[in-house]
């Protein structure tokens, strides 16, 4: 079912009155009960309300009316509320292609690449989820370890982008210079030059749009 | 010298130049009075992250990337008792510890740190309004106050208008009252005759009242505690 836009909003306003009173189960119910039980396409619950409660968040931290902890325990709800939403999502039929999805080197913001994952293999890929601050050579044995036929790359933070850069360049060197690379977060917004210097396959966008484009590298 | 060796030599030196640009700001007996311990602990680790964002701005000639930052960490400094002032300041300062250093910077080579500092500057509204006419009515209520403009003065100022254009922009009166409570308690800055933080107002309001449209002057006195009295009941 296609949610409204007020449906959406209204959940995420519930969901985010539960991390913020740091209430794991009401935010459990909100998304699953309310949300995937009475219909809701899952990167709907993802998108419009997850992520959604996830910037307001980071605003209300901006803003100085939550605490770090605060923040933190919010992030920690959205990350269990994911695993729960983990069991339902929706897969298309498998395309045959492997991806790894990984945060870089000194990257500790796994929420948006954890995201990434769950739509990649929503859209049939075979995904191997790495998580926060992957070692750049550590990312390069994961992509030559296995038959992998993309990697994702997360970075958040701008400081990070030398880390994206090796990382980039490491798995180049490992599985040529043509081999798909995806690369989202938000140092994407904050350097839209980058797309240009990395020449990678897909870059930025939300994360529908991102696997949208990476479904297309293969078509 | 390209930008990327200019963000090269930049980054050898990033220690030196984040502790030297951030020193010569708390140099400022505002800083330890405002926020203390603490506050020289975040100043630190802000000097460390402009020049960090300096460099990659360099690097990816991207202009954007620093403006981009720049907007981002004021919308965490000014609700934490900052202003745009205090920023625009410290990467001022960041290009003058950079000259210091000895590096050979290349014509217009540091212009990201002025594309970021203008980024600052609001657009419309009633802080986009008093951002516009900042420098002008910093520079006469200077003046108003001392007989003559100085730096020092001209700069409190531009700090005090700062505060009010936050708190404008962000329709939170309290970020600006905060200020003045402060200033009222703060012993002054080196070099600057002590001045009642009333005057201070008096000047501000004297010179913004002329400077600003009378629509954008009505927002602007109510935080400075100018509006005019409500009309008597006939």
């Amino acid at each position: 079912m296609e949610a409204s836009e007020e449906a959406l909003d209204a959940l995420a306003k519930r969901y985010l009155a539960a991390q913020l009173a740091g209430d794991r189960r009401e935010a459990v119910r909100v998304v699953v009960d309310d949300g995937l039980r009475r219909g809701i396409a899952v990167p709907d619950l993802h998108l419009g309300v997850i992520e959604a409660a996830q910037r307001e968040v980071g605003r209300l931290w901006q803003e100085n009316r939550i605490s770090v902890a605060d923040e933190h325990l919010a992030t920690s709800i959205s990350q269990l509320v994911l695993s729960v939403l983990y069991e339902h999502l929706p897969r298309q039929a498998s395309i045959g292609r492997q991806a790894v999805v990984a945060c870089v080197e000194g990257e500790l913001h796994d929420m948006g690449g954890r995201i990434g994952a769950d739509f990649l293999e929503m859209a049939g890929f075979d995904v191997r989820f790495l998580g926060a601050n992957v070692p750049t050579d550590a990312l390069v044995r994961a992509v030559t370890e296995r038959d992998v036929d993309l990697v994702g790359l997360s970075a958040t933070m701008s400081y990070h982008v030398p880390a994206l850069e090796r990382a980039i360049e490491a798995v180049r060197a490992a599985r040529g210079p043509t081999f798909p690379i995806l690369v989202g977060g938000h140092v994407v917004a904050w350097a839209p030059e980058l797309r240009s210097k990395l020449g990678v396959s897909v870059f930025g966008g939300r994360a529908d749009d991102l696997v949208a484009a990476a479904r297309q590298v293969f078509a | 010298m390209t930008g990327a060796e200019l963000a090269s030599a930049i980054e050898q030196r990033a220690v030196q130049l984040a502790r030297a640009s951030t020193d010569a700001m708390l140099a400022d007996p505002y800083w330890d009075a405002r926020f203390g311990p603490r506050g020289e602990r975040h100043a630190h680790q802000d000097g460390d992250f402009h020049v960090s964002y300096l460099v990659q701005a360099l690097r990816l000639d991207s202009a954007a990337l620093l403006a981009n930052y720049a907007c981002w960490l004021r919308s965490v400094l000014v609700p934490r008792g900052m202003c745009s002032h205090h920023l625009r300041e410290h990467f001022r300062v960041l290009g003058d510890e950079v000259h210091r250093a000895g590096i050979h910077v290349p014509e217009g080579g540091l212009e990201v740190l002025g594309e970021a500092a203008a980024a600052l500057t609001y657009e419309g509204g009633e802080a986009g309004a008093i951002d516009a006419v900042a420098g002008d009515v910093a520079r006469a209520a200077a003046t108003r106050l001392d007989g003559r403009p100085t730096p020092g003065r001209e700069s409190e100022i531009r700090e005090w208008i700062s505060f009010l254009a936050d708190a404008l922009a962000a329709a939170r009166p309290a970020l600006f009252e905060r200020h003045v409570a402060f200033m009222r308690s703060f012993g002054g800055r080196p070099g600057l005759a002590p001045v009642p933080v009333e005057s201070v107002l008096d000047a501000i309001s004297a010179e913004l009242e002329a400077a600003v449209d009378p629509g954008v002057w009505r927002e602007v006195a109510l935080l400075l505690g100018r509006a005019p009295p409500a009309a008597e009941a006939p």
